[in-house]
């Protein structure tokens, strides 16, 4: 058995495959599973397809071979999930078991392709040569690379920090929600969307009972709430305010009795 | 041989020794175009941090945003118009490393006016089948804001596949995946020239005319169904091209699967796509008949032909059944008569501002260039005599001929902008390549004349700086006229009714907050913005045609009656709406109506305050959500039963 660099390619592609299935079934942890994502969903099955169809780099031009490699492996994501609905459902397992299988059986078909002399030195340093030369103009490509950074950061920067909106949310929801105003439950809860840690005074009056205050602080874009309840006849109503601006109501809710 | 051009792969075969040319040693008076990518690069990014500067000063509404914008723009594009047009010629490495520049530049554009965050309505709808497929772990769920698209699954299936296995939300994902399409579809397009023409200049130039058409930046950037569609669709051209051309039967065999297989992407992605696909592959082998062309070969486009129209027909009357009502009902609302409805923008205005004109101008030199360059199509340069070549060049022009009923669909309907920028995504595609054509070809022309009035008036000498105009010319007109509209092309404040720029982060909490609290399918009555997000990300049903509810003084027997009939279960407020015109002409849909006269009066927004049974349920100080399903009893008990808050 000649291990050809169309064979080292083809091992590789399984090989890496695997591993990320393995990634897949074993971890959550988004560092890890982004990069393995994007290899499954856009890269791998593509790559493995197009080296099954032609090993040895003559038929295909690198760019072609790039596009048919990031098409492949797009396409290959939309046909199987049409398969995966039938035969059980679209998982993440599932999703990195179905690259897996396309790529291990494009490998096949390259590794079958690709026999003949082994590793060619020759090829491999033709490769460094052909890279060599493009070093040279590295410092332009910093350039370039570092006014879309810019671009990119300034954007980032601009967006969450001018025209923010501050806000807080009041809700009064009934329990369940379809029932509407005969509900004799509520959940109120406040979001805060001020941006930052806040404290706020929830007022609440039940029926003609007398108002209770009660003093919140939460951290942004944390929720508190609590359940209230209620007769038929009894409306609920509640205010939010800032505890540094006690005098102005932010928001007002109000369940009112059903006909 | 001709600048860039390559060997096939029985000469590359035969030959080994010989070098492909992007790796042949160039002469040393063409040392500079080897400069050519990266400073190329550092025009399209210069450009783009312009751009981006000018979005942020319209976030804090500096007055000279606008002009940082559109020099930016103008940098974007002028940049690799030099580079192509002022140089002897580019590398086929060279031609691809500026296809994927351009598209990176124009999606960091994109990304530049929202970071991360997606604000297009209509992304909303996919967003929704999304969260559908993630949440069931299947397809073909029921999404009541656009009924069609979980029958057109693909963009949906590569985004929940990477956002599930990657851990990430739909939004990133959703980033992730448009972006690779974008570029995708890019050099796909590049691609497509080298096959059809065999010249790198030409085929990246094309590429560049491609990114000035009026939707480039913005709706094919989006995250929408069609977006998936589009590189297969480019992708199918350069298979069928390639199958065509084979000079073995194996070579043709290997072609046509790949081209079936792009064939079923494009099919499961997007209607209207697959339908230009289709016509496509029509002009091709239209293009083939006109030539002489050996029998063996006759076969291959009618057999990819019959293969695309019967999984056309297959998927779209068998699988996506609601595609015939969903194309009926746009294509009505786009080709209504211009008499009845007057569209803010429309080209039929006699009001001719700089934008208009610019906007004119563009489409005028477009169809010059994409016309002129048909002839360079039919005569290029020494393989005149190759007839497959000549065949499928003349396909490309066949279908670029579709450019004029565009054109003329843009002067005659109501949404005619719409409708020429929609048309402009397909027809630019060979349309770009013709245009090329005859911005590098015209200095031959000239040559020929050179004892003529137009080479005395040296504008052979000065053609290539003038074709560099005129494509920025184009490229502006096109950003002018296309999207989002003048009013949301900068970032900045809430405006109601502007699409982008009324999506903040009150609505997009508020859809939040009615998705995790309320459950699903609350009939939900509000203006157009509200009511599109609600129905879309935040669950709900958006009943349309509700306008009553929220501009009537005080609730009366009709609006009972109305909420009956609508099952309104929830009336949503924006108080903005009693301060702020809405920009796109009304309130309450997407075409203009005589309540976008006046602001809303408050007293119709706030009349459900006072009303007995009804209920205050969410405030947060801008947007008031009111239940009134406790007003009519017999609404309550008649209506379906919800989906439960999650």
């Amino acid at each position: 058995m000649t291990l050809t660099w169309p064979r080292c390619v083809a091992a590789a592609l399984v090989m890496l495959a695997g591993l990320c299935l393995l990634v897949v079934a074993l971890t959550r942890i988004a560092a890890v599973a982004v990069p393995v994502a994007f290899l499954l969903i856009v890269v791998v099955p593509g790559f493995a397809i197009v080296n099954a169809v032609d090993p040895w780099n003559i038929h295909i031009h690198l760019d072609e071979r790039i596009f048919w490699i990031v098409a492949g492996s797009l396409g290959t994501t939309a046909v199987s999930g049409l398969a995966l609905n039938v035969t059980g459902g679209l998982t993440p397992l599932r999703w990195a078991a179905c690259a897996s299988v396309i790529t291990a059986a494009a490998g096949l078909v390259a590794w079958t392709r690709s026999g003949g002399a082994g590793v060619r030195r020759a090829d491999l340093l033709a490769v460094a040569r052909g890279l060599r030369g493009r070093y040279r103009w590295v410092g332009l490509w910093a350039v370039a690379a570092a006014l879309a950074i810019s671009a990119v950061a300034l954007s980032i920067y601009s967006s969450s920090t001018s025209g923010t909106e501050r806000f807080v949310q009041l809700f009064l929801v009934p329990i369940p929600a379809s029932r509407g105003s005969y509900a004799t439950q509520a959940r109120l809860g406040l979001t805060n969307r001020e941006g930052s840690r806040t404290t706020f005074l929830v007022r609440v009056t039940v029926g003609s009972r007398k108002s209770t205050q009660e003093r919140v602080t939460l951290q942004s874009g944390a929720t508190w709430s609590r359940v209230l309840s209620r007769t038929k006849r009894q409306a609920i109503s509640a205010q939010v305010l800032l505890a540094k601006q006690p005098d102005r109501i932010q928001a007002s809710v109000r369940l009112g009795i059903g006909r | 041989m001709a600048e860039g051009s390559v060997l096939s792969a029985d000469q590359r075969q035969a030959a080994p020794s010989v070098q492909p040319p992007h790796r042949v040693r160039r002469r040393a008076g063409m040392r500079l175009d080897r400069v050519v990518s990266p400073l190329s690069a550092i025009g399209l990014a210069f450009g783009v941090l312009l751009v981006a500067s000018g979005y942020a000063g319209s976030r804090n509404g500096s007055g000279w945003a606008g002009a940082v914008y559109w020099l930016g723009q103008a940098v974007l594009y002028g940049a690799p118009a030099i580079a192509l047009l002022r140089s002897k010629g580019i590398s086929r490495g060279q031609g691809a490393t500026l296809a994927v520049l351009i598209a990176t530049a124009t999606y960091l554009i994109n990304e530049a006016y929202s970071p991360g965050r997606l604000l297009f309505l209509d992304e909303f709808e996919h967003v929704r089948t999304a969260e559908a497929i993630l949440r069931t772990h299947h397809l073909f769920t029921t999404n009541i804001s656009l009924l069609v698209s979980p029958q057109y699954p693909g963009l949906e299936i590569v985004t929940t596949a990477l956002a599930s296995i990657a851990h990430i939300s739909i939004d990133l994902a959703a980033t992730i995946v448009v972006g690779v399409l974008h570029l995708l579809t890019a050099l796909g397009i590049y691609l497509l020239g080298i096959e059809v023409t065999n010249r790198p200049r030409w085929a990246a130039l094309g590429v560049l005319l491609y990114a000035t058409e009026p939707h480039y930046q913005f709706f094919d950037s989006y995250f929408i169904y069609e977006v998936m569609a589009l590189p297969f669709l480019v992708a199918t051209l350069v298979a069928a091209v390639k199958m065509v051309k084979a000079d073995t039967v194996r070579g043709s065999v290997v072609w046509g699967c790949v081209a079936t297989g792009t064939i079923a992407v494009t099919v499961i992605s997007h209607h209207l796509t697959s339908y230009v696909m289709w016509v496509m592959l029509a002009c091709l082998e239209v293009g083939l008949l006109v030539v002489k062309r050996r029998r063996a070969v006759s076969w291959r486009l009618p057999t990819l032909l019959g293969i695309a129209g019967t999984l056309i027909a297959v998927w779209d009357f068998h699988v996506a059944y609601y595609t015939v009502q969903y194309i009926r009902t746009n294509l009505a609302s786009l080709v209504l008569p211009a008499s009845d409805k007057v569209h803010r923008g429309s080209s039929l205005t006699p009001h001719l501002s700089p934008g208009t004109l610019l906007i004119y101008a563009s489409v005028l030199i477009t169809a010059a260039l994409v016309a002129g360059g048909m002839w360079w199509l039919y005569n290029l340069g020494y393989v005149r005599t190759e007839t497959m070549g000549r065949g499928l060049r003349i396909g490309i022009g066949i279908a670029a001929l579709g450019l004029f009923p565009a054109i003329g669909a843009r002067l005659l309907f109501a949404g005619g902008p719409e409708l020429w920028g929609r048309a402009a995504t397909y027809v630019l595609i060979p349309g770009s390549l013709s245009a090329a054509a005859c911005l590098i070809g015209a200095p031959l022309a000239f040559k020929r004349y050179r004892q003529g009035w137009l080479a005395r008036a040296a504008l052979a000498q000065r053609w290539s700086w003038l074709a560099v105009g005129l494509v920025v010319v184009v490229a502006l007109g096109g950003i002018a006229g296309g999207w989002p509209p003048s009013y949301a092309r900068m970032p900045g404040p809430y405006r109601a009714e502007a699409w982008e720029r009324s999506v903040d982060a009150h609505q997009l909490d508020l859809a939040q907050w009615a998705r995790t609290y309320l459950g699903s399918n609350y009939g939900v009555a509000s203006d157009f913005i509200t009511a599109s997000v609600l129905g879309t990300i935040g669950g709900q049903a958006n009943a349309g045609n509700t306008s009553e509810l929220l501009t009537s003084p005080r609730w009366t027997a009709a609006d009972r009656a109305l909420a009956l009939k609508k099952s309104i279960d929830l009336v949503v407020v924006d108080l903005r709406l009693t301060k702020d015109l809405p920009l796109d002409g009304s309130y309450f849909s997407s075409t203009p109506s005589s309540t976008g006269a006046h602001p809303l009066a408050i007293q119709g927004l706030l009349k459900y305050n006072s009303l007995a049974g009804a209920s205050r349920i969410y405030s947060d100080g801008t947007m008031i959500v009111f239940d009134i399903t406790g007003t009519i009893p017999a609404h309550r008990e008649t209506t379906p039963p919800r989906g439960h808050a999650s």
